[in-house]
């Protein structure tokens, strides 16, 4: 910690390349400083873009919290006397002033990030303790089971699921009262509910969140469905990975053992139901739902073909329903608050809400929940806090491995199953990753190939050979050897994957390249003609070269390298090497004046 | 046997009063992005430091994810009859600061709560020199 008692924090606009960057800001503020005698309680760190790029330079004041803006080097003396010394906010610079609205908030529920959003899955999340089933059940937990089982027949429940028009949020979107009036159709002694807590989309983790922050509004919907449908016993599938939702689950289904919400003759009715963990080791193949089963029943986790459906013939061939995290966590609030009022949320396909974990270039790392319908602009930008450090939006990524990339021409569509899909895109669990100018379009294939080829179980030839055909394609066309014809063969390819496996894993494979080509195809063509990476990421592509009007030859550049590539003398024009230069891209990181040219 | 009035009245007697028994509550995300954000250590700092004044009675809640995962550790210090307030980006020297000044001395500190200029986060700046 530090002694000072004051931290004027500058963001003056050198990191965004803001064009009258006062560079040297910060050492006129730290003079004024000294010279007023308050160097040693007044910290000055100089920091990165704060992403208000026109009202630069900033200075922020802590711990008042006053910002000031446009603040140029010849303000900084009456800065520092006015503020520092004579304890006044000097009006003149005030962001106020300028037009910039600045809060200091107590409270972080009112900020845009949460008042554009609506939860019903994570109505619970960050608000109660996880661990104590009390305060679960203060906030009307297990009502809905003690309704149903008390109130309502199955055959009501699961009319009151369909009512609702509720979609499974697992990816596919299948309507969830229509799975289960299925199961519950079929005559058996024994019938299961699963729980499908596989979450293994890159980036995204709203199903962990769910699980961590209220298990026991899983166990709860779990036991509702089991009433339903008219199963005894309840599985959730989830990934050993997640060692947090493990331990929450277990403890939740300990405590509602505890308070006979789960076990023998639950509220009297005469209804049992048992929930039991199986723990994933972590194949992305079994959060398909038949390769799941295998892996419960002690099998490979591998697909079979369907039909026949779980619903007539799942887990041990009994009927069994399997329902995402999401799902089940949306079904206590339509139990409580009805079908109508659900369905009344969303879109005229879609009802409800959905959750999306938000990550990559984006402002607002974390997890979000909207009602379906809201556009892809709204989540990025007004709850997102959009691109970090002034950079241009330029795709999305829904849908995870069996998605694709929505470019910004679609921003404002707004986000329902079938919108996604019209795109080229899915809904799929919730992973939403957005990037920026600075991201390569055919790297990103690339990369969603090379992990459905890792994940690809093996078992049916289109999917185990057909990703790696088209991975060595992708590759060669990153590391600049590709032709015109490889852009044909992987579009072939795509299409046979596609219709040809047995899963959805390789059905959805080939969609990260297809609409990364379908909305992407120029930077598809200047890998292979021109043998260029637009974005300059991929490496074999890139050279550095110096631009001899701005290199100052201060030498950074040439200290940097790792490898000596790059030579001049000091206050001379400096020079990269070609041959020698293994594409690091440091001496661009580090040279002040932007000399650096990636291309 | 669990019955529904005994859920109604387990319900009622857990919600949480406007005024709770304890003169301080302290709540923070231990999901796992809060831990990976560092929480446990903010929370530590916590509890060893109320073993060794017991004459203040702090309740430590340990929460879920709220979502706002950029500004994590996310600590919220609600004392008695004052309402909330949130501390963003904690660390365990911040939270000493916050336990010395605002729990003990019933000062908030401004400083560590969320500042925001036309709704944009000012508080994660990353230092380039300083």
């Amino acid at each position: 910690m530090s002694n000072f008692e004051k931290r004027l924090v500058v963001c003056d606009g050198t990191d965004c390349d803001a064009p009258n960057a006062e560079k040297n800001l910060v050492r006129v503020l730290r003079r004024e400083v000294m010279k007023v005698g308050l160097a040693d309680t007044v910290e000055i760190v100089h920091v990165g873009c704060l992403s208000l790029c026109e009202f630069e330079p900033l200075v922020i004041s802590y711990p008042d919290g006053v910002v000031y803006s446009r603040v140029k080097a010849t303000d900084a003396g009456e800065l520092v006397r006015t503020h520092l010394v004579e304890h006044r906010t000097l009006e003149r610079l005030l962001a106020q002033t300028n037009g910039l609205r600045t809060e200091q908030a107590s409270s972080i529920d009112h900020i845009p990030f949460f008042s554009h959003q609506f939860r019903i899955a994570l109505r619970n999340c960050g608000i109660i303790d996880p661990e104590k089933i009390q305060e679960y059940i203060a906030r009307d937990g297990y009502q809905a089971l003690a309704k149903v089982l008390t109130e309502m027949t199955p055959a009501e429940v699961v009319a009151k699921i369909k009512g609702s028009e509720l979609r499974g949020r697992g990816g596919a979107g299948f309507p969830t009262g229509l799975k289960w009036e299925l199961a519950a159709r079929e005559e058996s002694s024994q019938k299961f509910i699963i729980c499908n807590a596989d979450e293994g989309d890159p980036g995204a983790f709203m199903d962990r969140s769910v699980l961590e922050s209220d298990p026991h509004s899983i166990l709860e919907a779990m036991a509702i469905a089991g009433f339903a449908l008219g199963a005894s016993q309840g599985f959730i599938y989830v990934r050993a990975e997640y060692p947090v939702a493990v331990e929450r689950l277990r403890l939740g289904i300990a405590q509602a053992h505890e308070y006979d919400l789960l076990g023998e003759n639950i509220f009297g009715s005469g209804f049992s139901f048992d929930i039991d963990i199986r723990l994933g080791a972590g194949a992305f193949v079994c959060g398909e739902e038949t390769a799941l089963m295998n892996s419960i029943e002690g099998r490979r986790g591998m697909p079979n073909p369907k039909p026949p459906f779980p619903a007539t013939s799942g887990l041990w061939q009994k009927p069994t329903v399997i329902n995402n995290v999401e799902t089940l966590a949306n079904i206590p609030p339509i139990i409580l608050r009805g079908a109508s009022w659900f369905s009344s949320i969303g879109t005229e396909r879609s009802k409800g809400t959905k959750v999306f974990a938000l990550g990559g270039k984006i402002n607002n790392v974390g997890l979000v929940e909207v009602p379906m319908g809201t556009t892809l602009r709204q989540v990025i930008f007004d709850i997102g806090g959009g691109i970090p450090k002034g950079k241009a939006f330029k795709a999305v990524q829904t849908g995870g491995p069996s998605g694709g990339c929505i470019p910004a021409q679609h921003l404002d569509v707004p986000i329902d199953y079938d919108s996604l899909t019209q795109l080229g895109s899915m809904m799929g669990s919730g992973g939403m990753i957005v990037m920026d100018e600075n991201t390569c379009m055919v790297d990103v294939a690339r990369f969603y190939l090379e992990f459905t080829k890792d994940e690809s179980c093996g078992k049916c030839s289109p999917c185990r050979i057909g990703t790696l055909r088209m991975l060595e394609i992708l590759d060669k066309i990153t590391r600049g050897k590709g032709s015109m014809e490889d852009l044909d063969n992987l579009r072939d390819l795509s299409e046979q994957i596609q219709v040809a496996s047995l899963c959805a894993l390789g059905q959805t494979a080939p969609n990260p390249v297809l609409s990364t080509m379908q909305y992407f195809w120029d930077e598809y063509v200047a890998h292979v003609v021109e043998k260029r990476c637009p974005a300059g990421v991929c490496k074999s592509l890139v050279r550095y070269t110096i631009n001899p009007d701005l290199c100052r030859g201060c030498g950074l550049c040439a200290r940097e390298c790792p490898v000596g590539a790059i030579s001049g003398e000091l206050k001379h024009v400096h020079v990269i090497h070609d041959d020698a230069c293994i594409r690091c891209g440091n001496c661009a990181e580090v040279c002040n004046v932007d000399a650096v040219l990636r291309g | 046997m669990m019955t529904i009035e005994r859920l109604r009245s387990l319900s009622e007697a857990n919600r949480q009063p406007e005024e709770f028994e304890a003169v301080v509550r302290v709540a923070t995300c231990m999901a796992t992005g809060g831990i990976a954000a560092g929480s446990a250590a903010v929370l530590d700092v916590l509890t060893n430091e109320l073993r060794e004044r017991q004459h203040v009675k702090v309740e430590i809640v340990r929460k879920g994810c709220i979502g706002m995962c950029r500004l994590d550790p996310l600590v919220d210090v609600f004392v008695s009859g004052q309402g909330k307030v949130t501390y963003v980006k904690m660390t365990p020297e911040k939270m000493q600061r916050v336990i010395e000044e605002h729990i003990f001395g019933g000062h908030v500190v401004d400083e560590y709560m969320l500042h925001l200029a036309n709704g944009l986060i000012l508080d994660d700046y990353v230092v380039l020199e300083g």
